[in-house]
């Protein structure tokens, strides 16, 4: 067996007890935080008029009435036979409602992540190779601003200049209800038109930082003694730039694209809700403020596995791109 | 070449979403929804009483010679816990049962419209109702809906084995429940051994026909989590519309039932999901949205954009319970102290926004509301300061009221991140009263167990109830919602209001009950809110009108106006 195949499998194999740490902390701390799940889903008017008897029934239903390592190891039972369980709220199979919503929200962010950056690795070597000039300039203070400021505001500003006041794009969900019986293509494009908004708002606050810290390390790489080196020898600039600094200057996005992973499920509760858009932030989101704890525990886990997942990509992808770490 | 790959990849990401939400109903769908009206049975004019009484709150908006066709879309906070309508009441499902499901008759303020029921007749004796329904009523399968449907649900609901309380308003009034007899297909009776006026206040609010072709396999206990009556373009539905798709998180798509009792205007009625109220104003100004509830902050800006706007006086009460059984609060003068400081005026102004009135009592808009009877305490801190030293409590050199040593230090408990504001407004009322007032926040559960329970001394108190004081019968039972005030005289009027032979001993009845806990200051009686819908402009609501509680009466009116 190679070493990388060796790495991988141990690095697999320590997941396992990390995985269930991380659960089993998870659930117990989720279930001694006030709120009984049982209330969430009757009206206060109805759960005044239930008799104790009606409370208690409701909670065995729920699975609530046992002690709370039951519950956790039922679940883990559960998770170990391949199923997430059923949602508290709605009783309906939580991968199915998982699955209802994954697409919508991967999509998304897998547009967003691209976009940045396709957008933002070019502008941050832009930058970096006419730095203090007016763009470099530009892009610095555009970075700052855009980490400043808010989804939410930035959200509605678009949408009451782009669909309010221009009516150029629509401001809600992803589909257009007065479209009749509409072509495959017309589909597309009404798609389209309902995502630029969030995706573009998504990469708008994203980018300036991304562009920015591609722009350092550029800064940082070209002015290494090994590319000076690699000039000093004659090598023609491309082959200094492809060979030396570009490759460098991918070692940290390596990690980032690791860690991009858990978002890409995670999604963005902020945009997903002001433009209405059935992601699984919305309903991960949701299920905290009802206390749905089965499907607190399904995103949970998998955000978790996710995360791991990412740092084990990274990781390979270090190797990848830095021959070093791979001889480690 | 990178570029063009890179856009490439960008177009995939956009087909997959488009696959993703792809539509789940067959094409057939699409070809029912343009089925022509004609194949319809005949509509029969309902006969509503005094339809000219009934003020329009919205204008007319323009004549309109041909209202058929077209589509509505309404909003919706929330996907619906089921699409089976008839088991979700609790969430959206209520949308949905105005919407799809066979309602009896409905209530606009006092006056009570007929809808699947047509006519009603009590007897001599008073005890027993002989019911008709209109004879060309039918389920969206094409089955005629008939008595037997009417009388199974009564029977299904109450079933002991059916765990969820919310369909058990049948016997909700009465420690006997109400005989329903088959007649023939279209008529029966209800007999009781007491008069039974409240019976319009359960169909109008609580009651739920269901199919009986469809449901008559399904145990009680499985009737939340059946998956019968849960496809989408196979929901058998008795109201104007049936529900043909649903988009999780985005819109349930509603068409015309073609074999509604009445003529439908709309060819189509979408539900769409809107959670955010911020995204739903927006949406009704770029057109997404045709009709939906208003925030108060969002009047002004509504009006500016030339919306129709109308105002609504919900038929909720919401008060501040004073627990009765505190050893500060059990002193009536106290309560009644507090009901001076209390400013009604400011909480309008601070919390509604200025959109508000002061009210006297409890039972506002509704059926035998009557302000004479209550006592009013007008703001007025001096009269409470007087009423608190009558009860022995002096100032102390803090400003503060003590007597035998105990500060007049009250808090008051609400939920948690829904009342704070209301809260912090209550506070600022009682600075330099020489009243402590203290707030509390907890977790929704933790402050209902602790309401329910006593262990609070004034708490925020708030409940939906229907058209007819009947409702707060078992709020009052509930004693934790009356602040634990109980008397014989009250006890007895309630059961006067609920079974009073004309409205006349109805009205005496529960003028009796407004005056006693009025005047036991059992709550800080709070203003009432008013709330507003908004449309735009090419939704035709005139015939359709709405209710307080923004269900149209007539859903099978709506129409649209041609652009």
């Amino acid at each position: 067996m190679n070493s990388g195949l060796k790495f991988v499998i141990k690095r697999l194999l320590v997941m396992i007890p990390l995985l269930f740490a991380v659960t089993l902390a998870s659930y117990l701390l989720m279930t001694i935080t006030p709120g009984d799940p049982m209330a969430m889903y009757v009206g206060q008017d109805q759960l005044r008029q239930m008799t104790p008897t009606q409370k208690e029934q409701r909670r065995e239903a729920l699975g609530l009435n046992r002690p709370i390592i039951v519950r956790y190891f039922d679940w883990l039972d559960d998770i170990l036979h391949g199923t997430f369980g059923t949602s508290f709220k709605t009783g309906q199979p939580i991968e199915k409602e998982i699955g209802q919503r994954i697409g919508i929200t991967m999509s998304l962010n897998i547009i967003t992540l691209f976009l940045t950056y396709l957008v933002g690795i070019p502008l941050g070597i832009y930058c970096a190779k006419h730095k203090n000039g007016i763009v470099d300039n530009a892009v610095m203070l555009y970075s700052y601003v855009g980490i400043s400021l808010p989804a939410f505001w930035l959200s509605i500003m678009a949408i009451t200049l782009f669909a309010v006041k221009l009516k150029w794009l629509p401001g809600l969900g992803l589909s257009d209800l007065t479209l009749k019986n509409p072509t495959f293509w017309q589909e597309v494009w009404d798609t389209i038109k309902h995502l630029i908004m969030p995706v573009g708002l998504t990469v708008i606050t994203g980018l300036g930082s991304m562009a920015r810290a591609e722009r350092n390390l550029y800064l940082d790489v070209i002015n290494q003694d090994y590319v000076r080196t690699a000039r000093a020898k004659g090598l023609p600039e491309r082959k200094v730039k492809w060979g030396h600094a570009y490759r460098n200057v991918m070692l940290p996005l390596a990690s980032e694209i690791g860690g991009s992973l858990a978002g890409l499920i995670g999604g963005s509760y902020i945009i997903e809700t002001i433009f209405a858009i059935p992601g699984l932030g919305a309903y991960s989101t949701n299920a905290i403020l009802d206390r749905d704890y089965p499907v607190i525990m399904a995103t949970l886990l998998m955000s978790s596995v996710l995360v791991m997942v990412g740092y084990l990509v990274s990781d390979i992808l270090y190797c990848v791109v830095d021959p070093r770490i791979r001889v480690q | 070449m990178k570029k063009l790959l890179a856009l490439l990849l960008a177009l995939i990401m956009v087909l997959s979403m488009v696959a993703c939400g792809a539509k789940k109903e067959p094409a057939a769908d699409d070809q029912a929804a343009d089925a022509p009206a004609a194949d319809a049975p005949a509509a029969d004019t309902p006969a509503v009483p005094n339809e000219e009484d009934v003020a329009l709150e919205f204008e007319a908006v323009a004549e309109v010679d041909d209202k058929f066709g077209g589509q509505l879309i309404l909003q919706t906070w929330m996907d619906p816990i089921n699409i089976n309508f008839y088991a979700d009441y609790g969430s959206v499902g209520c949308s949905n049962y105005w919407t799809c499901g066979p309602q009896l008759v409905v209530y606009k303020g006092g006056e009570l419209y007929p809808l699947l029921l047509e006519s009603w007749e009590l007897d001599e004796t008073g005890l027993v109702w002989t019911m008709k329904i209109r004879e060309n009523a039918g389920w969206s399968d094409g089955t005629p809906i008939t008595v037997d449907d009417i009388i199974f649900s009564m029977e299904y609901f109450r079933q002991d084995t059916f765990t969820d309380f919310i369909f058990q308003a049948d016997t909700m009034y009465f420690s006997e429940t109400p005989v329903y007899e088959k007649v023939d297909d279209h008529t029966y009776t209800v007999t009781t051994t007491v008069p039974y006026p409240t019976i319009f206040d359960f169909y109008a609010v609580n009651c739920f026909i269901i199919p009986k072709h469809v449901f008559e396999n399904v145990p009680a206990e499985e009737f939340h989590t059946t998956t019968v009556n849960s496809t989408p373009g196979e929901i058998v539905c008795g109201g104007p519309f049936k529900i043909t798709e649903y988009k999780i998180g985005e819109y349930i798509k509603c068409e015309r039932n073609e074999y509604f009792w009445d003529e439908v205007y709309l060819d189509e009625l979408y539900w769409r999901i809107a959670p955010d109220g911020n995204s739903m104003f927006t949406a009704l100004q770029t057109g997404e949205l045709d009709f939906t509830f208003l925030m108060g902050s969002k009047y002004q800006e509504a009006v500016d954009a030339g919306m129709q706007i109308a105002r609504t006086n919900g038929a909720n009460y919401s008060g501040i319970s004073m627990n009765t059984q505190d050893p500060i609060l059990s002193d009536v003068n106290i309560r009644k102290a507090f009901s001076h400081i209390y400013d009604q005026q400011l909480f309008i102004d601070q919390a509604f926004g200025g959109q508000g009135e002061i009210n006297k009592g409890f039972v506002a808009n509704m059926r035998f509301e009557d302000p004479d009877a209550c006592v009013y305490y007008e703001h007025d801190v001096e009269k409470a300061k007087a009423l608190i030293e009558e009860s022995g409590w002096t100032l102390n050199a803090d400003g503060i009221y003590e007597k035998d040593g105990q500060l007049l230090e009250v808090t008051y408990i609400y939920e948690a991140g829904y009342d704070d504001f209301n809260a912090m407004i209550l506070q600022s009322m009682f600075e330099g009263t020489g009243v402590k007032f203290n707030i509390e926040g907890q977790e929704y559960s933790v402050w209902l167990d602790n309401v329910d329970a006593g262990n609070y001394q004034m708490s925020s108190n708030y409940s939906s109830l229907g058209p007819d004081p009947a409702n707060y019968y078992d709020n009052y039972l509930n004693t934790s919602l009356f602040s634990f005030y109980r008397s014989e005289t009250l006890d007895q009027a309630w059961i006067d209001g609920m079974t009073g032979a004309t409205d006349e001993d109805r009205q005496a009845a529960y003028s009796a009950v407004q005056h006693e806990l009025t005047d036991a200051a059992v709550w800080l009686v709070q203003p009432r809110n008013w709330g507003y819908y908004a449309a735009n402009q090419t939704c035709g609501l005139d015939e359709a009108q709405f209710t307080s509680t923004g269900m149209f009466v007539y859903f099978h009116k709506l129409y649209k106006i041609a652009e």
